[in-house]
């Protein structure tokens, strides 16, 4: 394995260990018992749409500040790895943490419906989330690397990004809603996802990493 | 060879004027050397530098024969530091911590494990190892960054510090470390105000004072010196220190204080 792989998935089992470490993380149960008549009703575009918005609200206090930890980067500099490894590894973490907790907050949903949907629905489903949480890793990260930020000072800053990782996920939806509105087929959808994913890597990641380098020093080449 | 080789270093922080005004430091292969010097004197700034924490604006510094500026490939994993803040993640246990650090650094799942569980066991953490690094003490979160630091077994070994804020005993387990490494050809540079440590410990000695070099000797060298100064009362390491960093005349305690 190259030096660089194993960079990136070490950084990403990492990050998705300090996800669970958390016990504040707990406070999704709340959100579920908000979700289940939200998932009932026939307002929101499906059953899965109330478990995509739980997950994005419980990563958003790590999503929008991706490459942000106290000291981390002071941590990391002194290791030699590249800071696009790093955040390459955060992001395939965010993404994947995304998925298994909206698949996690689908499954207590979907078991309270009348007729619980199929597994094409949910495949449908998983396409519309990625085409919503890549986009959306990609703008917090790109932020977040320009304007370095540090853990919230209070409820009051939690509560502002947390309302701004809303906005941020509002804008992220609406080319997904306009190509779901285009064309009923999943495929549009998937192709978009994975032209995000594309970007992300190809450009998300070295420019985000570029802003970083221009403030912290990371390791030699790693790739 | 020198290990590192610093040579005219100057570097200034806006606002702040210039801290480090020329420093040379050649740090022989295998030594422990003492960076001594008064709060604010620069040592932590030589020592960033040096990791390539910190840009410099003039002078050159070379690790093993290579540049540090821009860094040469393998760099990163000559050196080993326990700095003044942090390098460990607290949330962390220090076994996940060790080999996450080890993995990072190169080394295999199986090599990164085991050389854990042997740094665990030699630094009293064992028991520990499951627990959140945030959970410990003082000393035992100096002696988890210790081992993080060494446990790719670097060339250059940087520490700020180490003895600072530990019980005797933790300081006697580092001490042992540093001897053992060195006496296997790793080199050390090390800051402490702990003269006593130092004395014990240390091969060379080098003091910085006003942004430059102001005094660079061996321990041995040292000691002639200490001696004429025990006609005037000293004798030890912090004589020699005394002698070289005051500036102004002892200062007499307030009144009220008597």
């Amino acid at each position: 394995m190259k030096p660089g792989t194993r960079v990136r998935i070490l950084i990403a089992e990492y990050e998705v260990k300090r996800f669970f470490s958390a016990r504040g993380h707990l406070f999704v149960i709340l959100f579920l018992l908000a979700a289940i008549p939200a998932a009932l009703s026939t307002l929101l575009p499906g059953p899965f749409f109330a478990a995509g918005v739980i997950s994005i609200l419980m990563l958003h206090s790590i999503m929008d500040m991706i490459p942000v930890r106290e000291r981390e980067f002071m941590k990391l500099s002194v290791l030699p790895v590249r800071w696009e490894d790093v955040f390459a590894g955060k992001a395939a973490a965010m993404i994947i943490l995304g998925v298994l907790i909206a698949a996690a907050c689908s499954l207590p949903l979907c078991w309270m419906l009348p007729s619980p949907p199929g597994l094409r629905e949910g495949a449908g489903a998983l396409v519309e989330f990625l085409a919503v949480i890549i986009p959306l890793v990609h703008f917090g990260m790109s932020y977040s690397a320009r304007a370095l930020r540090y853990p919230a000072a209070g409820p009051l800053d939690l509560l502002a990004r947390g309302i701004m990782m809303l906005v941020s996920a509002g804008l992220c939806l609406i080319p997904p809603l306009v190509l779901m509105a285009v064309s009923s087929s999943t495929v549009l959808l998937a192709l978009y996802a994975a032209a995000a994913g594309i970007t992300l890597r190809g450009i998300g990641v070295p420019h985000a990493a570029a802003a970083l380098r221009s403030q912290f020093p990371d390791g030699e080449v790693s790739s | 060879m020198n290990a590192l080789e610093i040579v005219n270093l100057r570097k200034s922080y806006p606002g702040t004027g210039q801290v480090l005004r020329g420093v040379t430091l050649p740090v022989p292969e295998g030594s422990i050397m003492a960076l001594l010097g008064l709060n604010g004197s620069g040592k932590t700034t030589t020592l960033r530098v040096v990791m390539g924490l910190a840009p410099f604006q003039h002078g050159s510094i070379a690790l093993f024969g290579a540049g540090i500026d821009p860094p040469a490939p393998g760099h990163r994993n000559l050196l080993g530091a326990v700095l003044d803040e942090p390098l460990y993640f607290d949330w962390l246990s220090p076994r996940d911590f060790l080999v996450l650090n080890g993995r990072l650094r190169g080394l295999d799942r199986r090599t990164a494990a085991e050389r854990t569980e042997e740094i665990l066991v030699f630094f009293d953490l064992y028991s520990r190892r499951h627990e959140p690094i945030r959970t410990l003490s003082t000393g035992m979160k100096k002696k988890v960054s210790l081992a993080a630091a060494v446990l790719h077994r670097p060339r250059l070994l940087v520490l700020d510090e180490p003895f600072e804020g530990i019980d005797p005993l933790a300081a006697r387990d580092i001490r042992e470390t540093l001897q053992v490494m060195s006496s296997r050809g790793t080199t050390v540079l090390v800051t402490s105000h702990i003269l006593d440590t130092v004395e014990r410990l240390c091969t060379d000695i080098a003091v910085l004072h006003d942004g430059r070099i102001a005094l660079q000797c061996g321990a041995e060298e040292l000691r002639p010196r200490a001696a004429s100064l025990e006609r005037t009362g000293g004798g030890d390491l912090e004589a020699v220190f005394l002698e070289l960093v005051s500036t102004s005349a002892r200062k007499i305690p307030p009144e009220f204080l008597s």
